[in-house]
């Protein structure tokens, strides 16, 4: 018996041993397939001057968006490292310097040229033209389906590979026309060299995706948020309810990112305020924490304090905000970073906020190692601002104070129609860590606030009339109100003051004039 | 709510009651003497019926502008046997006397009085002097100038005429010009302010409430007022703002005559006005300590008005102006922040062009006032000498204290004169 049962357990520990191995080893290749590309991009020494929109800044940050790591070295730097990397982006999109084409000899990774291809015949590129100047050519790319985007762009020297196994795009040069983006096995070519227009970066987001594409298969489609943006509990909350009904009717998912309060979310404006929040967030929509406006430089800790009120503030009330929405620029601060890791999903605002980040620190950003799902906004490629590229996850920010009623819902109505899925923030996992006391995990079905469990169904209530709240105000806050709409009064008693002071000064002017003016009048008379 | 926004909710309240009670008291000011302006002020007696007058002026080494003054008093249009001039000579160390001997010999039908102290009787102040003077003194009718005024013919007979027309009439005072007023940019404030603040504010007083403050010079008072109060408080630094609680306790009333009028010499450098200041505002927060009980006390009449009125200036006003200047101060630092919402810019901009209408107002009623040099002034001296008007109370009351817990001896610190350019050539 005792021979049986040690057999037993021992085969039971080498059962577990080897189902320990395997599910160890699952992530390790699942990690290898999805290691993500580590990128050098070399670019002329002129550029790194730039900074700007049209140099390597602009590159830089579509390749953030797409969440690739990447070193960005300046030709002369690059010269011994190229080697060393299995993807290699070559922006030559300096006129007056040319990067040396031999320095590519031998190279046999990934290789993305951008902009002039003239004299790099060794890695396969033919240009058609033997005048190296900077033209200005008409470019035409399909980002979906047949529908065809077109832009005028300016180009160095463009060229192409001559027996491409793929090609995307059309441009249309003085000298004939050409494919926008052409290729030949890892190696790939874009005419462009300018990044500053929506349709450059799109088109490098989608080329830049589809080169580092490890698999045969279509590239995933990543989806895209309706952001309602900026919301604060004084907004039309008639408006807000109509288009919350009309985006819950049509079951278009959708994000309203909520600005945060700090003090009196008691108060019945409040309830309203979230009494349609709590209504949004029980059927597609979801709410996000919109970052404080920040004036006087970022400090980690009194944000950290303002984003815990903010929130506790909405979930008091019953509203569970599942992400934070952050100014861009915000993810190279490195006293941010640790904070922004608390949130599971990160929506980025305002992409072009930060154009003078020296293009190194665009590889040095903590925030990228950090693994939150960053949700990027979306490019603009058609009137209603979006831009239905699927290459990274994208928020369409509808900011209701500053469309009209026409502009929002011409722009819901296209995010609606568009090939790219939109995805409520419910179906995914969500964490938003405030401090040790404060807490929110979503597991995809069960919600849990500080320990607790909580719903986000709705159910109606009546929110306390402003006249029955109690405000709790002390006698200053009285006085405050009584000042604050004394103002106006003020201003018009000083007004009918200044009236009747006018007023008396003529009068007594005319006294004066009659006792001396006047007598002195008579006496020059009488002495004549 | 941060202490920073109560201190403003504080300071807006009462810098706004402020300016509305002084809206208040220009429109009656103005109204009152927009009256006087239409008469000549005179009230016809029986030329045997003008009383004996007693004129009491204190001179402590006032050599430099005495001469003046006595000159211009002795050529008062009143009776000539009706009226003495009693210069008390109080512990000067300068050629006081022989200016006095001289004048004598100029004027022998004229009855003036040289009474000198040594340090041991006088020298310890104002009242003390007057004291002296009131003892010799044979008038019914006591009158009072300062050395360095320099009276108009006719304001001591307007006085006494307005005197004896009511006895209920404790006193009654004229108004005083400043006679340098372009010495200097201080003495050309101090000239509106005199006009505006003083004048028109006692004009307002006297309008609504029958009360006016002696203000020191040009003046008149029945002499058994003087002997009911038993003279002037020594321990008063600002006399004239004692006697008139006094007086008003009695039931008097105080009158404004703004056409009896002296010009006399202001401080023209800021050193000097400064030491004046604090000395008035010593004076005035003694008497405003003194008489604060009269406030709850009903029989104390119309005078508790003029309590509440020293109380609000010295406590309500003083603290809500320097509030309102550190928050402001702060502001501009970056170390205050106010969150208080409500209050526009514009409102503050009004509340600077009601400041300066108000000052205006009183300058039109004015000869050669009222112009734009004046405007310009104006807009000046509320952002530069209105300020200096706090340093000046909170130097007072600093000084107050301190003489208080070391039971220091009061001191009564002249004001410096000095040789105006008429008086060169």
């Amino acid at each position: 018996m005792k021979y049986k049962g040690r057999t037993i357990i021992y085969r039971l520990i080498a059962a577990i041993v080897l189902l320990a191995s395997f599910f160890h080893a699952l992530p390790a290749v699942t990690e290898a397939a999805d290691k993500p590309a580590h990128i050098l991009v070399v670019y002329p020494e002129e550029a790194d001057h730039i900074n700007g929109d049209d140099g390597p800044a602009a590159l830089a940050r579509v390749i953030v968006s797409l969440g690739y790591e990447c070193d960005y070295l300046e030709a002369e730097n690059a010269r011994e490292h190229i080697s060393e990397y299995e993807q290699v982006i070559w922006c030559a999109t300096a006129e007056s310097e040319r990067l040396d084409p031999t320095m590519l000899n031998g190279y046999k990774g990934h290789l993305l040229v951008l902009g002039d291809a003239y004299g790099l015949e060794n890695v396969g590129l033919y240009c058609p033209s033997t005048t190296r100047k900077s033209i200005s050519g008409a470019a035409s790319y399909s980002f979906y389906d047949d529908i065809v985007f077109s832009s005028s762009v300016p180009l160095l020297h463009p060229g192409l590979f001559e027996d491409a196994d793929y090609t995307a795009g059309n441009l249309e040069t003085a000298n004939g026309p050409l494919p926008l983006v052409s290729a030949r096995g890892d190696r790939r070519y874009i005419a462009l060299c300018d990044y500053t227009s929506e349709f450059a970066k799109a088109v490098l987001m989608q080329e830049i995706s589809s080169w580092l594409w490890p698999y045969d298969s279509k590239m995933h489609v990543y989806t895209e948020y309706i952001v309602l943006d900026e919301v604060y509990p004084y907004t039309d909350l008639d408006r807000l309810t109509e288009v919350v009904e009309y985006l819950t009717d049509n079951h278009i998912s959708f994000v309203i990112s909520v600005m945060p309060i700090y003090q009196n979310s008691d108060y019945p404006a409040m309830q309203r305020f979230c009494e349609i929040l709590r209504f949004a967030q029980s059927s597609d929509g979801a709410v996000i924490l919109h970052a404080p406006i920040v004036q006087n430089g970022l400090d980690a800790e009194q944000l950290a304090q303002q984003l815990t009120i903010g929130t506790m503030s909405y979930i008091d009330n019953g509203v569970y905000p599942l992400a934070i929405e952050i100014p861009s620029e915000w993810i190279f601060s490195k006293d941010i970073t640790s904070l922004l890791g608390r949130y599971r999903t990160v929506f980025l605002a305002d992409m072009d906020a930060f154009p003078n980040h020296p293009v190194d620190s665009y590889s040095c950003s903590d925030f990228l190692k950090l693994g939150s799902q960053r949700i990027q906004p979306a490019l603009k490629l058609d009137d209603d601002g979006i831009s239905h590229l699927g290459r990274c996850s994208t928020a369409v920010y509808l900011n209701m104070a500053e469309l009209t009623d026409d502009e929002l819902y011409s722009a819901i109505n296209a995010a609606k129609n568009a090939p790219i899925p939109m995805q409520t923030l419910w179906t995914m996992d969500e964490v938003v860590y405030m401090n040790e006391d404060h807490y929110l995990n979503w597991n995809g079905s069960t919600l849990i606030v500080d320990g607790e469990q909580r719903f986000h169904t709705y159910t109606p209530s009546v929110p306390e009339s402003e006249t029955d709240h109690d405000y709790k105000r002390d006698s200053y806050y009285r006085i405050v109100a009584n000042l604050s709409n004394q103002n106006h009064f003020l201003i018009g008693l000083s007004i009918v003051v200044l009236l009747t002071f006018l007023l008396l000064i003529r009068r007594s002017r005319k006294q004066m004039h009659d006792r001396f003016l006047h007598k002195k009048t008579n006496k020059e008379v009488k002495d004549v | 709510m941060s202490a920073a926004d109560v201190i403003s909710i504080y300071a807006i309240a009462a810098i706004w009651s402020m300016m509305v009670l002084n809206v208040i008291l220009s429109i009656g000011g103005y109204i009152y003497i927009y009256r006087c302006n239409k008469t000549d002020g005179h009230i016809p007696m029986d030329p045997e019926a003008y009383p004996m007058v007693s004129i009491l002026v204190p001179a402590h080494n006032e050599a430099l502008v005495l001469e003046r003054t006595v000159k211009a008093l002795l050529n008062f249009d009143y009776p000539e046997d009706k009226y003495e001039v009693i210069i008390i000579n109080d512990n000067s160390t300068d050629n006081t006397v022989e200016i006095m001997s001289q004048l004598a010999s100029v004027y022998p039908s004229k009855k003036l009085i040289c009474i000198s102290t040594d340090n041991v009787v006088g020298g310890t102040g104002k009242s003390n002097a007057l004291n002296i003077g009131f003892s010799v003194a044979k008038g019914s009718v006591i009158a009072i100038y300062d050395a360095d005024n320099t009276p108009e013919k006719g304001a001591l007979r307007l006085l006494v005429e307005n005197l004896m027309a009511d006895d209920k009439l404790g006193a009654v005072i004229g108004k005083f010009r400043t006679r340098n007023r372009n010495a200097s940019i201080l003495s050309r404030f101090v000239n509106i302010e005199t006009l505006s603040h003083q004048c028109m504010n006692q004009a307002g007083r006297f309008f609504f409430f029958k009360l006016c403050t002696i203000p020191g010079t040009n003046y008149v008072i029945r002499r058994s007022i003087i002997e009911q109060v038993g003279g002037w408080d020594v321990k008063a630094l600002s006399e004239d703002t004692e006697i008139s609680f006094r007086i008003y306790r009695m039931g008097y009333y105080i009158k404004l005559l703004p056409q009896a009028v002296t010009w006399e010499q202001e401080p023209h450098l800021l050193p000097i006005w400064f030491r004046q200041r604090v000395r008035w505002a010593k004076g005035n927060v003694y008497v405003m300590i003194k008489n604060f009980k009269y406030t709850f006390d009903r029989e104390a009449g119309p005078m508790r008005m003029d309590t509440v009125y020293y109380a609000l200036i010295y406590s309500i006003m003083l603290t809500s102006l320097v509030a309102s200047d550190i928050i402001f101060l702060g502001g501009m630092l970056g170390m205050i922040h106010v969150k208080l919402g409500g209050f526009s810019p514009a409102l503050w901009g009004m509340a600077i062009l009601v400041f300066v209408a108000n000052v205006m107002l009183t300058l039109s009623l004015e000869k050669n006032e009222f112009n734009i040099e004046s405007l310009g002034l104006v807009f000046l001296m509320l952002f530069t000498y209105a300020k200096l008007w706090v340093i000046v109370v909170v130097k007072a009351i600093w000084d107050s204290t301190m003489d208080a817990i070391f039971k220091r001896e009061v001191k009564w610190d002249k004001t410096v004169r000095y040789v105006e350019e008429g008086d060169k050539k």
